[in-house]
Protein backbone atom coordinates (compact mmCIF):
# COMPACT_ATOMS: atom_id res chain seq x y z
CA UNK A 1 0.00 0.00 0.00
CA UNK A 2 1.05 3.38 -0.53
CA UNK A 3 1.06 6.24 0.77
CA UNK A 4 -2.36 7.87 2.33
CA UNK A 5 -4.04 4.08 2.00
CA UNK A 6 -3.94 4.44 -2.24
CA UNK A 7 -2.70 2.16 -4.15
CA UNK A 8 0.48 2.28 -5.94
CA UNK A 9 -1.14 2.42 -9.37
CA UNK A 10 -2.85 5.61 -8.54
CA UNK A 11 -0.58 6.73 -5.99
CA UNK A 12 2.04 6.74 -9.61
CA UNK A 13 0.53 9.76 -10.95
CA UNK A 14 2.38 11.95 -8.01
CA UNK A 15 5.27 10.35 -8.52
CA UNK A 16 5.14 11.25 -12.70
CA UNK A 17 4.66 14.78 -11.19
CA UNK A 18 7.65 14.63 -9.08
CA UNK A 19 9.51 13.04 -11.98
CA UNK A 20 8.85 15.78 -14.18
CA UNK A 21 9.44 18.27 -12.04
CA UNK A 22 12.95 16.50 -11.63
CA UNK A 23 13.11 15.91 -15.05
CA UNK A 24 12.15 19.68 -16.57
CA UNK A 25 15.56 20.61 -13.84
CA UNK A 26 17.83 18.25 -14.96
CA UNK A 27 17.30 19.62 -18.33
CA UNK A 28 17.62 22.96 -17.42
CA UNK A 29 20.53 22.53 -16.24
CA UNK A 30 22.12 19.88 -18.71
CA UNK A 31 21.16 22.75 -21.38
CA UNK A 32 22.68 25.48 -19.67
CA UNK A 33 26.03 23.28 -19.25
CA UNK A 34 25.50 22.32 -23.29
CA UNK A 35 25.26 25.91 -23.72
CA UNK A 36 28.56 27.19 -22.06
CA UNK A 37 30.95 24.19 -23.59
CA UNK A 38 31.28 25.96 -27.15
CA UNK A 39 32.60 22.49 -28.28
CA UNK A 40 29.20 21.05 -27.92
CA UNK A 41 28.02 23.96 -30.50
CA UNK A 42 29.80 21.37 -33.60
CA UNK B 1 -23.42 38.81 -3.36
CA UNK B 2 -21.76 41.86 -2.78
CA UNK B 3 -18.19 40.53 -2.21
CA UNK B 4 -18.53 38.48 -5.19
CA UNK B 5 -19.45 41.79 -7.09
CA UNK B 6 -16.29 43.65 -5.95
CA UNK B 7 -14.34 41.08 -6.45
CA UNK B 8 -15.02 40.61 -9.88
CA UNK B 9 -15.31 44.65 -10.93
CA UNK B 10 -11.89 45.02 -9.50
CA UNK B 11 -10.77 41.98 -11.55
CA UNK B 12 -11.80 42.68 -14.68
CA UNK B 13 -11.34 46.41 -14.50
CA UNK B 14 -7.48 45.06 -14.01
CA UNK B 15 -7.52 43.41 -17.08
CA UNK B 16 -9.23 45.95 -19.34
CA UNK B 17 -6.48 48.04 -17.71
CA UNK B 18 -3.26 45.74 -18.95
CA UNK B 19 -5.08 46.18 -22.23
CA UNK B 20 -5.12 49.92 -22.17
CA UNK B 21 -1.46 49.95 -21.10
CA UNK B 22 -0.39 47.44 -23.50
CA UNK B 23 -2.30 48.65 -26.58
CA UNK B 24 0.78 51.43 -27.26
CA UNK B 25 2.97 48.37 -27.73
CA UNK B 26 1.27 46.84 -30.64
CA UNK B 27 2.56 49.01 -33.56
CA UNK B 28 3.16 46.39 -36.14
CA UNK B 29 1.08 43.02 -37.33
CA UNK B 30 4.17 41.23 -35.36
CA UNK B 31 4.21 43.19 -32.14
CA UNK B 32 0.13 42.25 -32.45
CA UNK B 33 0.16 38.47 -33.35
CA UNK B 34 3.55 37.46 -31.27
CA UNK B 35 4.58 40.29 -29.32
CA UNK B 36 7.38 41.49 -31.58
CA UNK B 37 9.13 38.23 -30.06
CA UNK B 38 9.73 40.08 -26.84
CA UNK B 39 8.29 38.39 -24.13
CA UNK B 40 10.21 36.61 -20.96
CA UNK B 41 10.38 33.46 -19.60
CA UNK B 42 7.81 34.02 -16.21
CA UNK B 43 5.11 35.72 -18.38
CA UNK B 44 5.96 33.20 -21.02
CA UNK B 45 5.55 30.27 -19.04
CA UNK B 46 2.58 31.12 -16.66
CA UNK B 47 0.45 32.35 -19.76
CA UNK B 48 0.87 29.20 -21.74
CA UNK B 49 -0.47 27.75 -18.33
CA UNK B 50 -3.38 29.93 -18.13
CA UNK B 51 -4.31 29.34 -21.62
CA UNK B 52 -4.00 25.51 -21.31
CA UNK B 53 -6.34 24.98 -18.96
CA UNK B 54 -9.76 26.75 -19.47
CA UNK B 55 -13.00 26.67 -17.29
CA UNK B 56 -13.70 23.48 -19.25
CA UNK B 57 -10.75 21.70 -18.04
CA UNK B 58 -11.08 23.04 -14.09
CA UNK B 59 -15.03 22.11 -14.09
CA UNK B 60 -15.28 19.33 -16.28
CA UNK B 61 -11.84 18.19 -15.17
CA UNK B 62 -14.18 18.35 -11.58
CA UNK B 63 -17.01 16.43 -13.30
CA UNK B 64 -14.14 13.62 -14.19
CA UNK B 65 -12.83 13.40 -10.33
CA UNK B 66 -16.73 12.97 -8.94
CA UNK B 67 -17.45 10.46 -12.02
CA UNK B 68 -14.40 8.22 -11.79
CA UNK B 69 -12.75 8.90 -8.80
CA UNK B 70 -8.69 9.64 -7.59
CA UNK B 71 -7.80 7.51 -11.13
CA UNK B 72 -8.28 10.75 -13.13
CA UNK B 73 -5.11 11.78 -11.17
CA UNK B 74 -3.29 10.55 -14.40
CA UNK B 75 -5.05 13.13 -16.64
CA UNK B 76 -3.23 15.71 -14.73
CA UNK B 77 0.04 14.08 -14.31
CA UNK B 78 0.21 13.81 -18.40
CA UNK B 79 -1.13 17.15 -18.66
CA UNK B 80 2.49 17.91 -16.56
CA UNK B 81 4.93 15.56 -18.47
CA UNK B 82 3.30 15.20 -21.85
CA UNK B 83 1.60 18.36 -22.54
CA UNK B 84 3.59 20.98 -20.46
CA UNK B 85 7.62 19.63 -19.99
CA UNK B 86 7.67 17.57 -23.15
CA UNK B 87 6.00 20.22 -25.50
CA UNK B 88 8.56 22.34 -24.29
CA UNK B 89 11.52 20.52 -24.29
CA UNK B 90 10.81 18.78 -28.02
CA UNK B 91 9.16 21.66 -29.57
CA UNK B 92 10.06 24.89 -27.72
CA UNK B 93 13.57 25.49 -29.21
CA UNK B 94 13.03 24.35 -33.06
CA UNK B 95 9.50 26.37 -32.75
CA UNK B 96 11.33 29.50 -31.92
CA UNK B 97 14.51 29.42 -34.46
CA UNK B 98 12.80 28.32 -37.45
CA UNK B 99 9.75 30.35 -37.07
CA UNK B 100 12.29 32.65 -36.73
CA UNK B 101 14.40 32.05 -39.68
CA UNK B 102 10.89 31.36 -41.77
CA UNK B 103 9.62 35.15 -40.29
CA UNK B 104 6.40 33.17 -39.75
CA UNK B 105 3.96 34.42 -37.04
CA UNK B 106 1.21 31.50 -37.44
CA UNK B 107 1.27 28.16 -37.48
CA UNK B 108 -0.16 27.99 -40.92
CA UNK B 109 2.54 30.05 -42.01
CA UNK B 110 5.28 27.73 -40.24
CA UNK B 111 4.03 25.04 -42.48
CA UNK B 112 4.17 27.58 -46.13
CA UNK B 113 7.75 28.61 -45.03
CA UNK B 114 8.89 24.97 -44.05
CA UNK B 115 7.23 22.93 -47.03
CA UNK B 116 6.23 25.62 -49.53
CA UNK B 117 2.92 24.28 -49.04
CA UNK B 118 0.10 26.83 -50.48
CA UNK B 119 -2.12 24.04 -49.86
CA UNK B 120 -1.55 23.01 -46.46
CA UNK B 121 -1.27 26.69 -45.07
CA UNK B 122 -5.02 27.13 -46.47
CA UNK B 123 -6.41 23.85 -44.88
CA UNK B 124 -4.38 24.25 -41.78
CA UNK B 125 -5.57 27.54 -41.26
CA UNK B 126 -9.35 27.31 -41.83
CA UNK B 127 -9.50 23.85 -40.27
CA UNK B 128 -8.24 24.94 -37.02
CA UNK B 129 -10.02 28.84 -37.38
CA UNK B 130 -13.20 26.78 -37.69
CA UNK B 131 -12.62 24.85 -34.66
CA UNK B 132 -11.31 27.16 -32.25
CA UNK B 133 -14.47 28.72 -32.64
CA UNK B 134 -16.23 26.03 -31.83
CA UNK B 135 -14.21 25.39 -28.65
CA UNK B 136 -14.34 29.45 -27.94
CA UNK B 137 -17.90 28.79 -27.64
CA UNK B 138 -17.41 25.80 -25.26
CA UNK B 139 -14.84 27.86 -23.25
CA UNK B 140 -17.73 31.19 -23.04
CA UNK B 141 -19.95 28.44 -22.11
CA UNK B 142 -18.23 27.26 -18.98
CA UNK B 143 -17.43 30.45 -17.61
CA UNK B 144 -21.30 31.95 -18.02
CA UNK B 145 -22.33 28.28 -16.35
CA UNK B 146 -20.37 29.01 -13.25
CA UNK B 147 -21.58 32.75 -13.32
CA UNK B 148 -25.39 31.02 -13.29
CA UNK B 149 -24.09 28.77 -10.35
CA UNK B 150 -22.32 30.86 -7.96
CA UNK B 151 -23.52 33.94 -8.78
CA UNK B 152 -27.33 33.11 -9.26
CA UNK B 153 -27.13 35.27 -13.02
CA UNK B 154 -28.85 34.67 -16.13
CA UNK B 155 -26.80 32.70 -18.53
CA UNK B 156 -26.95 35.30 -20.63
CA UNK B 157 -25.17 37.89 -18.52
CA UNK B 158 -22.18 35.54 -17.61
CA UNK B 159 -21.50 35.43 -21.82
CA UNK B 160 -21.59 38.64 -22.23
CA UNK B 161 -19.37 40.05 -19.28
CA UNK B 162 -16.92 37.53 -20.06
CA UNK B 163 -17.26 38.33 -23.57
CA UNK B 164 -17.12 41.64 -24.25
CA UNK B 165 -13.93 42.29 -21.66
CA UNK B 166 -11.91 39.88 -23.15
CA UNK B 167 -13.05 41.79 -26.88
CA UNK B 168 -11.97 44.81 -25.28
CA UNK B 169 -8.62 44.02 -24.04
CA UNK B 170 -7.68 41.45 -26.92
CA UNK B 171 -8.83 43.77 -30.27
CA UNK B 172 -6.99 46.63 -28.35
CA UNK B 173 -3.85 45.48 -26.76
CA UNK B 174 -3.42 42.10 -28.92
CA UNK B 175 -1.63 39.61 -27.91
CA UNK B 176 1.05 41.55 -25.23
CA UNK B 177 -2.34 42.51 -23.75
CA UNK B 178 -3.07 38.55 -24.05
CA UNK B 179 0.00 36.92 -22.22
CA UNK B 180 0.19 39.56 -19.80
CA UNK B 181 -3.83 39.15 -18.24
CA UNK B 182 -3.02 35.37 -18.83
CA UNK B 183 -0.08 35.65 -16.07
CA UNK B 184 -2.02 37.94 -14.01
CA UNK B 185 -4.47 35.36 -14.61
CA UNK B 186 -2.59 32.03 -14.50
CA UNK B 187 -1.85 33.41 -10.55
CA UNK B 188 -5.29 33.90 -9.61
CA UNK B 189 -5.93 30.27 -10.95
CA UNK B 190 -3.05 28.67 -8.99
CA UNK B 191 -4.52 30.50 -5.81
CA UNK B 192 -7.82 29.50 -6.28
CA UNK B 193 -7.16 26.32 -7.28
CA UNK B 194 -4.82 25.81 -4.25
CA UNK B 195 -7.54 27.52 -1.98
CA UNK B 196 -10.43 25.20 -2.64
CA UNK B 197 -8.37 21.76 -2.68
CA UNK B 198 -6.82 22.99 0.96
CA UNK B 199 -10.10 23.62 2.24
CA UNK B 200 -11.96 21.03 0.62
CA UNK B 201 -9.22 18.27 1.75
CA UNK B 202 -9.19 19.83 5.54
CA UNK B 203 -13.56 19.41 5.37
CA UNK B 204 -13.19 15.25 4.65
CA UNK B 205 -10.39 14.75 7.29
CA UNK B 206 -7.63 14.64 5.33
CA UNK B 207 -6.30 12.53 2.50
CA UNK B 208 -6.20 9.49 4.15
CA UNK B 209 -9.18 10.20 5.14
CA UNK B 210 -10.70 11.04 1.30
CA UNK B 211 -9.29 7.62 0.31
CA UNK B 212 -10.94 5.66 2.60
CA UNK B 213 -14.29 7.35 2.30
CA UNK B 214 -14.35 6.60 -1.55
CA UNK B 215 -13.03 3.22 -0.91
CA UNK B 216 -16.63 2.88 1.43
CA UNK B 217 -18.42 4.35 -1.61
CA UNK B 218 -16.54 2.38 -4.43
CA UNK B 219 -13.19 1.13 -4.49
CA UNK B 220 -13.21 1.76 -8.06
CA UNK B 221 -12.87 5.19 -7.64
CA UNK B 222 -9.60 4.83 -5.45
CA UNK B 223 -8.09 2.09 -7.98
CA UNK B 224 -6.47 3.19 -11.52
CA UNK B 225 -7.88 2.19 -14.31
CA UNK B 226 -10.73 2.29 -11.11
CA UNK B 227 -14.32 2.77 -12.90
CA UNK B 228 -13.39 4.68 -16.24
CA UNK B 229 -11.35 1.45 -17.68
CA UNK B 230 -8.01 1.93 -19.85
CA UNK B 231 -9.49 2.92 -22.87
CA UNK B 232 -11.29 5.52 -21.57
CA UNK B 233 -8.61 7.08 -19.36
CA UNK B 234 -5.63 6.53 -21.63
CA UNK B 235 -7.57 7.99 -24.40
CA UNK B 236 -8.67 11.14 -22.58
CA UNK B 237 -5.22 12.11 -21.55
CA UNK B 238 -3.74 11.56 -24.85
CA UNK B 239 -6.24 13.52 -25.63
CA UNK B 240 -5.63 16.30 -23.34
CA UNK B 241 -2.12 16.02 -22.71
CA UNK B 242 -0.44 15.02 -27.16
CA UNK B 243 -3.26 17.36 -28.35
CA UNK B 244 -1.33 20.59 -26.77
CA UNK B 245 1.10 19.89 -29.15
CA UNK B 246 -1.35 20.44 -32.23
CA UNK B 247 -2.59 23.92 -30.41
CA UNK B 248 -1.78 26.90 -32.06
CA UNK B 249 -2.73 29.22 -29.50
CA UNK B 250 -0.30 27.42 -27.22
CA UNK B 251 2.58 26.92 -29.54
CA UNK B 252 2.63 30.65 -30.00
CA UNK B 253 4.18 30.83 -26.62
CA UNK B 254 7.62 29.54 -28.32
CA UNK B 255 7.06 31.94 -31.31
CA UNK B 256 7.05 34.82 -28.98
CA UNK B 257 9.74 34.16 -26.22
CA UNK B 258 12.64 36.59 -26.61
CA UNK B 259 15.13 34.23 -27.22
CA UNK B 260 15.41 30.15 -27.12
CA UNK B 261 17.83 30.11 -23.89
CA UNK B 262 14.80 31.79 -21.74
CA UNK B 263 13.37 28.44 -22.45
CA UNK B 264 15.39 26.48 -20.01
CA UNK B 265 13.94 28.78 -16.84
CA UNK B 266 10.63 28.73 -18.59
CA UNK B 267 10.21 25.05 -18.80
CA UNK B 268 10.98 24.82 -15.14
CA UNK B 269 8.41 27.96 -14.32
CA UNK B 270 5.58 26.34 -16.17
CA UNK B 271 6.14 22.73 -14.94
CA UNK B 272 5.80 23.50 -11.64
CA UNK B 273 2.94 26.06 -12.71
CA UNK B 274 1.53 23.46 -14.56
CA UNK B 275 1.11 21.19 -11.48
CA UNK B 276 -2.26 22.50 -10.78
CA UNK B 277 -3.70 20.18 -13.07
CA UNK B 278 -3.93 17.72 -10.61
CA UNK B 279 -6.26 19.78 -8.43
CA UNK B 280 -9.82 19.69 -10.31
CA UNK B 281 -9.31 16.11 -10.01
CA UNK B 282 -8.22 15.34 -6.84
CA UNK B 283 -11.56 18.46 -5.89
CA UNK B 284 -13.75 16.48 -7.93
CA UNK B 285 -13.24 13.69 -5.65
CA UNK B 286 -13.51 15.34 -2.43
CA UNK B 287 -16.76 16.63 -3.65
CA UNK B 288 -17.88 12.82 -4.68
CA UNK B 289 -17.74 12.67 -0.49
CA UNK B 290 -18.99 15.68 0.26
CA UNK B 291 -21.70 16.18 -2.23
CA UNK B 292 -22.24 12.86 -3.10
CA UNK B 293 -26.29 13.94 -4.45
CA UNK B 294 -25.99 15.78 -7.79
CA UNK B 295 -28.17 16.25 -10.95
CA UNK B 296 -25.13 16.77 -12.75
CA UNK B 297 -21.07 15.83 -12.43
CA UNK B 298 -20.51 19.74 -13.75
CA UNK B 299 -22.19 20.90 -10.59
CA UNK B 300 -19.11 19.03 -8.45
CA UNK B 301 -16.65 21.96 -8.37
CA UNK B 302 -19.16 24.55 -7.81
CA UNK B 303 -21.36 22.63 -5.40
CA UNK B 304 -18.17 22.12 -3.33
CA UNK B 305 -17.19 25.48 -3.46
CA UNK B 306 -20.30 27.00 -2.35
CA UNK B 307 -20.08 23.96 0.83
CA UNK B 308 -16.34 25.00 1.83
CA UNK B 309 -15.37 28.27 0.73
CA UNK B 310 -16.43 31.83 2.60
CA UNK B 311 -18.06 34.20 0.09
CA UNK B 312 -14.46 35.56 -0.47
CA UNK B 313 -13.04 32.60 -0.68
CA UNK B 314 -16.16 31.73 -3.77
CA UNK B 315 -15.43 35.00 -5.35
CA UNK B 316 -11.66 34.31 -5.61
CA UNK B 317 -12.57 30.97 -7.36
CA UNK B 318 -15.26 32.39 -9.69
CA UNK B 319 -12.46 34.98 -10.33
CA UNK B 320 -9.99 31.82 -11.27
CA UNK B 321 -12.43 30.15 -13.38
CA UNK B 322 -13.20 33.28 -15.42
CA UNK B 323 -9.68 33.33 -15.42
CA UNK B 324 -8.76 29.85 -17.13
CA UNK B 325 -11.70 30.62 -19.57
CA UNK B 326 -11.09 34.65 -20.74
CA UNK B 327 -6.98 33.76 -21.02
CA UNK B 328 -7.91 30.55 -23.49
CA UNK B 329 -10.65 32.54 -25.11
CA UNK B 330 -8.14 35.41 -25.95
CA UNK B 331 -5.58 33.30 -27.15
CA UNK B 332 -7.81 31.73 -29.32
CA UNK B 333 -9.12 35.04 -30.80
CA UNK B 334 -5.29 36.03 -31.78
CA UNK B 335 -4.25 33.11 -33.10
CA UNK B 336 -7.57 33.09 -35.72
CA UNK B 337 -7.34 36.44 -36.37
CA UNK B 338 -3.81 37.10 -37.25
CA UNK B 339 -4.18 33.26 -39.31
CA UNK B 340 -7.35 34.67 -41.12
CA UNK B 341 -6.19 37.83 -42.47
CA UNK B 342 -2.03 36.54 -42.96
CA UNK B 343 -2.76 33.19 -43.75
CA UNK B 344 -6.40 33.16 -45.83
CA UNK B 345 -6.86 36.78 -46.67
CA UNK B 346 -3.38 37.92 -47.25
CA UNK B 347 -1.44 35.34 -48.77
CA UNK B 348 -4.44 32.58 -49.79
CA UNK B 349 -6.38 34.77 -51.75
CA UNK B 350 -3.43 36.67 -52.40
CA UNK B 351 -4.93 40.22 -51.57
CA UNK B 352 -1.84 42.97 -50.55
CA UNK B 353 -2.35 45.10 -47.84
CA UNK B 354 0.35 47.95 -46.26
CA UNK B 355 1.36 46.96 -42.77
CA UNK B 356 -0.68 49.49 -41.22
CA UNK B 357 -4.15 48.09 -42.83
CA UNK B 358 -2.90 44.13 -42.10
CA UNK B 359 -2.78 45.65 -38.35
CA UNK B 360 -6.19 47.07 -38.21
CA UNK B 361 -7.67 44.25 -39.98
CA UNK B 362 -6.44 41.92 -37.66
CA UNK B 363 -7.55 44.17 -34.70
CA UNK B 364 -11.27 43.92 -36.81
CA UNK B 365 -10.53 40.37 -37.36
CA UNK B 366 -10.62 39.54 -33.60
CA UNK B 367 -13.49 41.68 -32.40
CA UNK B 368 -15.65 39.89 -35.69
CA UNK B 369 -14.17 36.28 -34.43
CA UNK B 370 -15.00 37.35 -30.68
CA UNK B 371 -18.81 38.49 -31.55
CA UNK B 372 -19.59 35.56 -34.01
CA UNK B 373 -18.21 33.20 -30.91
CA UNK B 374 -20.27 35.53 -28.06
CA UNK B 375 -23.65 35.29 -30.49
CA UNK B 376 -23.05 31.60 -30.80
CA UNK B 377 -22.32 31.00 -27.09
CA UNK B 378 -25.82 32.78 -26.16
CA UNK B 379 -27.65 29.92 -27.28
CA UNK B 380 -25.29 27.42 -28.96
CA UNK B 381 -27.16 25.08 -31.69
CA UNK B 382 -27.18 21.63 -31.05
CA UNK B 383 -24.54 20.84 -33.48
CA UNK B 384 -22.12 23.03 -32.14
CA UNK B 385 -22.36 21.58 -28.93
CA UNK B 386 -21.75 18.13 -30.33
CA UNK B 387 -18.97 19.82 -32.31
CA UNK B 388 -17.14 21.08 -29.44
CA UNK B 389 -16.35 17.67 -28.03
CA UNK B 390 -14.27 17.51 -31.74
CA UNK B 391 -12.61 20.32 -31.68
CA UNK B 392 -9.20 19.47 -29.72
CA UNK B 393 -8.95 16.08 -31.90
CA UNK B 394 -9.54 18.07 -35.16
CA UNK B 395 -6.84 20.80 -34.67
CA UNK B 396 -4.55 18.36 -33.07
CA UNK B 397 -5.21 15.74 -36.13
CA UNK B 398 -4.35 18.60 -38.36
CA UNK B 399 -1.19 19.84 -36.74
CA UNK B 400 0.03 17.70 -35.06
CA UNK B 401 2.32 15.65 -37.47
CA UNK B 402 3.13 17.94 -39.75
CA UNK B 403 4.90 19.69 -37.37
CA UNK B 404 6.60 17.58 -35.68
CA UNK B 405 8.01 15.73 -38.52
CA UNK B 406 8.61 19.63 -39.95
CA UNK B 407 10.58 20.21 -36.85
CA UNK B 408 12.78 17.07 -36.90
CA UNK B 409 12.45 15.28 -40.01
CA UNK B 410 14.28 17.15 -43.11
CA UNK B 411 12.95 14.81 -45.64
CA UNK B 412 9.87 15.29 -45.21
CA UNK B 413 7.19 15.79 -47.89
CA UNK B 414 4.96 18.41 -48.73
CA UNK B 415 2.38 16.36 -50.00
CA UNK B 416 2.52 13.66 -47.34
CA UNK B 417 1.90 16.73 -44.67
CA UNK B 418 -0.98 18.38 -46.39
CA UNK B 419 -2.54 14.60 -46.80
CA UNK B 420 -1.98 13.41 -43.25
CA UNK B 421 -3.81 16.96 -42.27
CA UNK B 422 -6.73 15.60 -44.50
CA UNK B 423 -6.61 12.38 -43.31
CA UNK B 424 -6.20 13.05 -39.93
CA UNK B 425 -9.07 15.11 -39.39
CA UNK B 426 -11.80 12.93 -41.77
CA UNK B 427 -10.76 9.83 -39.51
CA UNK B 428 -11.09 11.94 -36.10
CA UNK B 429 -14.73 13.51 -37.48
CA UNK B 430 -15.83 10.10 -38.83
CA UNK B 431 -15.03 8.08 -35.62
CA UNK B 432 -16.74 10.58 -33.68
CA UNK B 433 -19.54 10.50 -35.78
CA UNK B 434 -19.96 6.91 -35.97
CA UNK B 435 -22.06 6.24 -33.60
CA UNK B 436 -24.68 8.64 -34.82
CA UNK B 437 -24.59 7.11 -38.19
CA UNK B 438 -27.68 4.99 -38.28
CA UNK B 439 -26.60 3.05 -40.81
CA UNK B 440 -23.16 2.01 -39.92
CA UNK B 441 -22.38 -1.12 -37.94
CA UNK B 442 -22.09 -0.71 -33.86
CA UNK B 443 -18.81 -0.60 -32.83
CA UNK B 444 -17.33 -3.50 -30.38
CA UNK B 445 -17.03 -2.80 -26.97
CA UNK B 446 -13.24 -1.95 -26.35
CA UNK B 447 -13.21 0.19 -29.83
CA UNK B 448 -15.89 2.64 -29.07
CA UNK B 449 -14.40 3.65 -25.75
CA UNK B 450 -11.16 4.81 -28.32
CA UNK B 451 -11.00 8.99 -28.83
CA UNK B 452 -11.90 10.05 -32.45
CA UNK B 453 -7.94 12.01 -31.21
CA UNK B 454 -6.49 8.69 -31.10
CA UNK B 455 -7.65 7.39 -34.58
CA UNK B 456 -7.12 10.72 -36.34
CA UNK B 457 -3.50 11.13 -35.29
CA UNK B 458 -2.54 7.40 -35.73
CA UNK B 459 -3.95 7.59 -39.04
CA UNK B 460 -2.13 10.90 -39.72
CA UNK B 461 0.95 8.97 -38.55
CA UNK B 462 0.78 6.66 -40.79
CA UNK B 463 -0.29 8.85 -44.12
CA UNK B 464 2.74 11.47 -43.54
CA UNK B 465 5.55 8.37 -42.98
CA UNK B 466 4.36 6.31 -46.01
CA UNK B 467 3.84 9.67 -48.06
CA UNK B 468 7.36 10.89 -47.03
CA UNK B 469 8.93 7.47 -48.05
CA UNK B 470 6.66 7.83 -51.21
CA UNK B 471 7.07 11.41 -51.86
CA UNK B 472 9.11 14.24 -52.89
CA UNK B 473 10.74 15.99 -50.02
CA UNK B 474 10.21 19.91 -49.17
CA UNK B 475 12.52 22.38 -51.78
CA UNK B 476 15.51 22.73 -50.58
CA UNK B 477 15.50 26.44 -50.22
CA UNK B 478 12.98 25.62 -47.88
CA UNK B 479 14.65 23.17 -45.35
CA UNK B 480 17.51 25.69 -45.74
CA UNK B 481 15.86 28.63 -44.12
CA UNK B 482 14.13 26.26 -41.50
CA UNK B 483 17.45 25.30 -40.01
CA UNK B 484 18.87 28.31 -40.69
CA UNK B 485 21.59 27.21 -42.84
CA UNK B 486 21.44 29.77 -45.25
Amino acid sequence: MAPFHLPWQTFGAFLVLGGTIILALVWALVDRIRDRDPESES
Amino acid sequence: MIVYIIVLVVYLGLLSAIGIVMSGRSRSVGDFAIGGRSVGPWVTALSFVAAYYSSVVIIGGGAFGWKFGLATLWVGAGNVLIGTTLAWIVLGRRIRRFTENLDAMTLPGFFFGRYGSAEARIFSAAATGLFLIIYNVSVLKGMANTFEVLMDLPYWSGVVISGVVILFYTAVGGYLAVVYTSFVQALVMIAALVLLTFMSLKKVGGMTALVDRLNTIDPGLVNTPGVWGWAGLISFTLIVSLGTWGMPQLLVRFYSIKSDKMLRLGTVIVTIGASIALLPYLTGAVARVLVPELSSADQAIPALTKLVLNDWGGALFLAGVVAAGMSTFAGVLIIISSSMVNDVWIHGLGRTMSPAAELKATRLMSLAVGVISLLIALKPPALVLVLTAFSWAVIASTNLWPLVFGLYWKRTSPKAAFWSMITGVSAALLWQAWPRIGWLPELPGPLAGIHGFVVGTSVGLVVILIGTFVGRPAPRDNVDRAWGSR
